[in-house]
């Protein structure tokens, strides 16, 4: 398989091939960060359609920095039409109820990652983004209120709040699981 | 667990995690791309269009305007040829060669040279009246067939005369329009320029331990492109050596951001677009054949109509920045290629003065600058 700046050299020479290339290799991973965000996998699949539009609209704009560069500035992109996504389609609304009982957490590595994808796409809206940015995007909290428009505080309970929901999701998947 | 080390794990553990489409996805991509395609070569051919259209209005508009502003004299002309012919082809009356010698009195007595003439002229209607007054109306249309008679050489002195109403016309007709109009593109000529710099904001390196390693290497860029310019302009000459112009002016300043980080990068394009009007003043300081070479000094003031922000392909909300004023001078070479048209090209200088807006561009890098501009002029000064 081409490296990366080979695939761009050939896109940016109007390859159709090389274009093609360039989405057979990178559309799972697409799938998988738009499945985060967005629960239906119809509406992952637009948003993904939609961003590989961009991206070989404007490849030309990418400025090459090593291996791993475009597959980064891919992720970005459709971090973002994601985002964009769920604030047109959905409101984003923040939980104030914790889960009744405080389990213990659960193995992350044990859940496997599609029904942990999953679990995240089923997080309510406000906390789902929140969860995204912090540990997928690398966004402080101070970030992430600015992007949304709400206080650092927010971010910062809003993200206990995921993980607590997360921790419950997870505890019953393994109960299910092992019984 | 702490937040950081339990965000740091779950981020580890759907890293590699990829998950198929359930469709094929590339067909709808691909039709995309040829439909925007399609749309940028029309995008392309309707921007020639308008280009092609914006000169041939300028052409004809000037055109019209040159042609408009020479017709008041024609009718004055006319009348006076009409005049003429009458008077030699007809039987004339007593009461047009009155009219006509008042008229033609009038008119030579603006005159100074002709003043002998006027003051004989004067006497002949004096007689010419009294023997209307006088004589009986048969009398009165005998001479013209007899006898010469001082009506009938009274032709005589409006033949010699004829130059004289040109004159006049030519005297009395409105100033000439001192004005010209012009199209120009202007660009910048200093090297494109490009800031670096690293980030070592403390509130950000006290980010989870995950994005700390993150920030190693973390750098950000900022490259700004050279504005280019479009103008239109209308100028008006105060007198042989000093005319003032303004305008219209449309400026595009592009700038790219670039954030990098080790196997990331994220890129902002930023794309501010200005509209401003000049108030230029220019002193002509040579004039030889067809060429001139002058001296413009002025102020500008553009207003930003449009700003666009762009992250990684995603459009995002940006405010549009201040006013921005600018002064500038330019020293400026013109050749006449024909009397209505000119082609000139002005190597100058500007400077941007800080409007205080948080917007980052071109004019806040590189507040003074070198530009080239280049133009045609249309001259509806004819006379000039």
């Amino acid at each position: 398989m081409e490296n990366e700046q080979k695939l761009l050299s050939a896109i940016n020479q109007g390859d159709r091939t090389a274009m093609k290339q360039l989405y057979e290799r990178y559309k799972g991973y697409a799938m998988s960060i738009g499945l985060r965000y967005i629960p239906e996998v119809d509406n992952v699949e637009d948003v993904v359609q939609d961003s590989f539009i961009t991206i070989l609209t404007s490849i030309g704009k990418f400025d090459y920095r090593g291996e791993g560069s475009l597959k980064g500035w891919i992720g970005r992109i459709v971090a973002n039409k994601a985002i964009d996504f769920v604030k047109k389609n959905e409101r984003i609304t923040f939980v104030d109820t914790i889960p009744d009982k405080q389990e213990d957490e659960p193995e992350i590595e044990r859940i496997p990652p599609d029904e942990l994808t999953a679990m995240i796409a089923r997080l309510p809206s406000g906390c789902r983004m929140i969860l995204n940015l912090y540990v997928f995007e690398h966004y402080s909290h101070k970030e992430i209120a600015n992007q949304l428009g709400i206080k650092e505080n927010t971010s910062s309970s809003q993200l206990s709040r995921a993980r607590q929901l997360l921790t419950k999701m997870m505890t019953d998947y393994i109960k299910r699981h092992e019984t | 667990m702490k937040q950081e080390e339990w965000a740091k794990r779950l981020n580890e553990h759907l890293k590699d995690y990829h998950q198929e489409p359930s469709k094929d996805l590339w067909q709808g991509i691909e039709a995309s791309l040829d439909k925007q395609a399609k749309g940028q070569t029309r995008l392309i051919v309707m921007r020639r269009w308008l280009m092609a259209a914006a000169i041939m209005g300028i052409v004809f508009g000037g055109s019209y305007l040159l042609w408009h502003h020479d017709t008041p004299t024609q009718p004055q002309l006319a009348e006076v040829k009409q005049s003429h012919k009458t008077e030699h082809t007809e039987n004339v009356s007593k009461e047009l060669i009155a009219q006509t010698e008042e008229s033609y009195t009038q008119t030579a007595k603006s005159t100074i040279q002709n003043t002998r003439e006027i003051a004989a002229e004067e006497e002949v209607i004096n007689k010419s009246q009294k023997e209307e007054s006088t004589q009986p109306d048969e009398k009165a249309t005998q001479p013209k067939v007899d006898a010469p008679s001082p009506q009938v050489h009274r032709p005589l002195p409006l033949e010699h005369k004829t130059p004289h109403p040109h004159t006049g016309s030519q005297q009395h007709s409105p100033q000439p329009l001192r004005l010209s109009i012009g199209l120009f593109a202007r660009g910048n000529t200093n090297d494109m320029n490009s800031k670096n710099g690293v980030i070592m904001n403390p509130e950000i390196m006290h980010r989870h331990a995950a994005t700390r390693a993150y920030l190693v290497n973390y750098e950000e860029r900022e490259s700004h492109d050279q504005p280019i310019s479009f103008g239109l302009t209308v100028g008006y000459s105060l007198n042989k050596w000093l005319s003032v112009g303004t305008g219209l002016v449309y400026t595009k300043l592009h700038s790219e951001f670039t954030t990098l980080m080790p196997h990331q990068q994220i890129k902002r394009n930023q794309a501010l677009h200005y509209l401003g009007v000049p108030l230029n003043m220019q002193a002509h300081l040579l004039q030889w054949h067809g060429l001139g070479l002058y001296l413009t000094a002025g102020g500008e003031a553009d207003w930003n109509i449009k700003a666009e922000s762009n992250t990684d392909g995603i459009n995002q909300v940006m405010n549009k920045d201040r006013m921005q004023w600018s002064v500038g001078g330019s020293l400026g070479l013109e050749y006449r290629v024909i009397p209505q048209l000119s082609l000139y090209a002005e190597p100058g200088i500007r400077h941007y003065f800080d409007n205080g807006s948080a917007i980052d561009n071109y004019f806040k890098d590189k507040p003074t600058s070198f530009n080239l501009q280049l133009g045609l002029r249309l001259n509806l000064n004819t006379t000039k």
